[in-house]
């Protein structure tokens, strides 16, 4: 038995005893909190990497919970599918708990911080856990985890706002859960089976007898995912709980929390409830009007916003719609796609939100009319935040332009050419929302020019209390030449880098993505 | 029909008291009747899990030796309930500590007043 045998179950637990032993460091030390949380991070990362590497060779990994064996155990299963969102989830979040570095101290009170670390690393547990499980209720479970995990995060926030905010994604998303939850026991009723193959094969021969019991099962999960992952009138919850949210949290929240839910969405529809695909093409058309709905109306709402932040929200809401229409549309290229656009959105609107909180912390501005003449005080953030926004719009030799490319042609396959039009638009309204605040970064002489608070090797200026980067004795000449802590600028630019190799170099990840696919909508069983 | 709900009499409950629940969460305006009404919806769901595990005239999941070939409910939608009720509990706590942090700062419970006194202090920032 190797090592790596045991990565499924050590990714998510060892994510999970890194959260319950934050707390406790914060209370020893509060200066070893953010290494601690890097480090978890970290290991969660080396194990995903690991885990890719393993599936890549041998095939999809199975591992029973405490060697009960599958119908009566819980299985985890890591395929080619999940390994992805693995590696995405550890990714992204290790860039994240690099930036908290020296965030942190920005926009969380001290005594709530090691709370906060404790949120994020039960937050990065509970997604890990969804996307390895191969069991239904503890998909259940894991859910739960990663809501309160994400609406602590956005708690975290000492404001009406961020309270407010967190209350009302709190119990839209717990409702949210109990319709997942009436759907579980739903489609257990019929196949009583809560391990998701077990509970395949036996659908297969179940659903002529229950047909109706099967499809709505499958809406309510769909209904309740959808919910979560913000799908166009379901979204009332996110602009607020992702603008209110601390930098990080919003980061996390845009990036990832969304990603794992619409990634559960397509696991239900194409792979756990495969027998049934025939009867519920209502149920796929209804995802592909809301996504159309999502493209365009996210982007109208975020063509009014004046706060940066909420724009980038908005921008959220949109950009799943990409998701949800590649998983709607269910050709080969079309899945591809939403999976590419998994990758790529999780990085681009991390590199912006990211981005986003240096301009805030370093300048205090959040509203986009102030931003004028960031380009020049903030030269690489606004590089970074540039090369993000024209991703997100679509051009060639980035990212963005490759999911739609994909969503293209999947809407091709599909022969719904009406498609390739919407995602034409879509482009162009993106365009209409981002060039406006690049054009001011670069182009518009500042009226009063943006201020840069406190020194940003020492912090020992405007920001007030004593940073945690960098620490003494670190050549603190050459870092106060920087616009920002180092720890808010490497993630930031590595991010925008992703986008462009990403956009550049696609071979190999586009072949990898159409493997994923295949094995979504079309492999025998899973 | 009427007969087939009759029989069914659990799960008729069950969505009923799920409607009931999912109706006091969006359309109350008072917080904490909201919070309740989640809490109705996932009693509901608890009744409705409960009620699939139980199988007229059999018995509790208890092995006896005197009877080895008894036949037992179904235990496992219990013991997932019991789960998903801590999981209900901690939800409520944390639903129920940020109405406790609103109630601070806007004095009342009450979620349009809310809506309006925001608008308010926003206008004055």
């Amino acid at each position: 038995m190797r090592i790596t045998d045991h990565f499924p179950l050590t990714i998510v637990v060892g994510t999970l005893l890194g959260a319950y032993l934050s707390p406790i460091v914060g209370h020893v030390r509060r200066r070893w909190l953010p290494p601690f949380a890097v480090g978890v991070t970290l290991l969660a990362l080396i194990q995903a990497i690991q885990l890719n590497i393993r599936v890549r060779d041998c095939g999809e990994l199975t591992y029973q919970l405490g060697g009960w064996p599958a119908p009566w155990g819980i299985e985890l299963l890591v395929g080619p599918a999940a390994a992805l969102m693995v590696l995405v989830l550890a990714a992204i979040s290790t860039l994240i708990a690099v930036y908290c570095m020296a965030y942190i101290d920005h926009e969380v009170a001290p005594h709530a911080q090691s709370w906060y670390y404790a949120a994020f690393l039960l937050l990065l547990a509970g997604m890990l856990g969804m996307a390895v499980t191969n069991d239904l209720f503890n998909t259940f479970v894991m859910m739960e985890i990663t809501t309160i995990g994400a609406c602590a995060l956005v708690a975290a926030k000492d404001s009406r706002r961020a309270a407010e905010a967190a209350l009302r994604y709190l119990l839209l998303a717990s409702l949210a859960s109990t319709l997942i939850l009436l759907g579980i026991g739903m489609i257990y009723m019929i196949t009583g089976n809560l391990n998701l193959t077990y509970l395949t094969r036996e659908l297969e021969t179940v659903w002529r007898q229950y047909p109706r019991l099967a499809t709505t099962s499958l809406g309510l999960l769909t209904l309740g995912f959808a919910l979560k992952a913000a799908l166009f009138p379901l979204h009332v919850w996110l602009p607020e709980a992702h603008s209110a949210a601390p930098t990080p949290s919003s980061a996390m929240l845009s990036g990832l929390v969304v990603k794992i839910y619409a990634f559960s969405l397509i696991k239900m529809n194409y792979v756990v409830f495969r027998p049934i695909l025939g009867i519920v093409a209502p149920l796929r058309e209804l995802l592909i009007l809301l996504s159309a709905a999502a493209i365009i109306g996210g982007s109208l709402f975020a063509l009014v916003q004046d706060d940066i932040k909420r724009l980038l929200a908005y921008s959220t809401v949109a950009q799943v719609g990409y998701i949800f229409l590649g998983a709607g549309l269910g050709t080969p290229s079309a899945v591809m796609a939403a999976f590419f656009q998994i990758i790529s959105h999780s990085i681009m609107k991390t590199c912006l939100f990211l981005s986003a909180g240096i301009i805030a912390e370093r300048t205090g501005r959040r509203k986009i009319a102030l931003m004028d003449g960031m380009g020049r005080v903030l030269p690489l953030t606004s590089a970074a935040f540039t090369v993000a926004a024209l991703s997100m719009i679509g051009l060639p030799l980035l990212s963005g332009f490759i999911a739609k490319w994909h969503l293209f042609l999947g809407g091709l396959e599909a022969e719904r050419p009406v498609f390739i039009g919407l995602i034409l638009m879509s482009g162009l309204l993106n365009a209409a929302y981002y060039l406006p605040v690049i054009w001011r970064f670069y182009f518009v002489e500042p009226q009063v020019c943006p201020v840069i608070h406190g020194d940003p090797a020492g912090d020992a200026g405007a920001l007030g209390a004593p940073g945690s980067w960098p620490p003494p004795g670190i050549r603190r000449r050459i870092l106060s030449r920087l616009e920002a802590p180092l720890p808010m600028l490497l993630p930031v630019v590595a991010l925008a880098l992703a986008c462009i190799v990403l956009g550049v170099w696609t071979g190999p990840t586009i072949a990898h993505l159409a493997g994923v696919a295949q094995t979504i909508i079309g492999g025998p069983g899973r | 029909m009427t007969a087939r709900l009759a029989a069914n009499y659990p799960y008729v409950f069950a969505v009923v008291l799920f409607v009931i629940g999912v109706h006091t969460l969006l359309a109350h305006a008072n917080l904490l009747k909201k919070i309740i009404g989640l809490n109705i919806a996932g009693t509901a769901v608890f009744l409705y899990f409960i009620a699939m595990g139980n199988v007229r005239g059999r018995l509790e999941p208890l092995v006896d030796p005197a009877h080895p070939h008894a036949e037992f409910v179904n235990p496992v939608p219990s013991a997932l309930i019991l789960t998903g009720i801590v999981v209900a509990v901690s939800v409520t706590a944390f639903a129920l500590s940020l109405v406790l942090k609103l109630y601070r700062h806007y004095g009342t419970l009450d979620a349009e007043e809310i809506v309006r006194l925001r608008s308010i202090l926003d206008e004055d920032h």
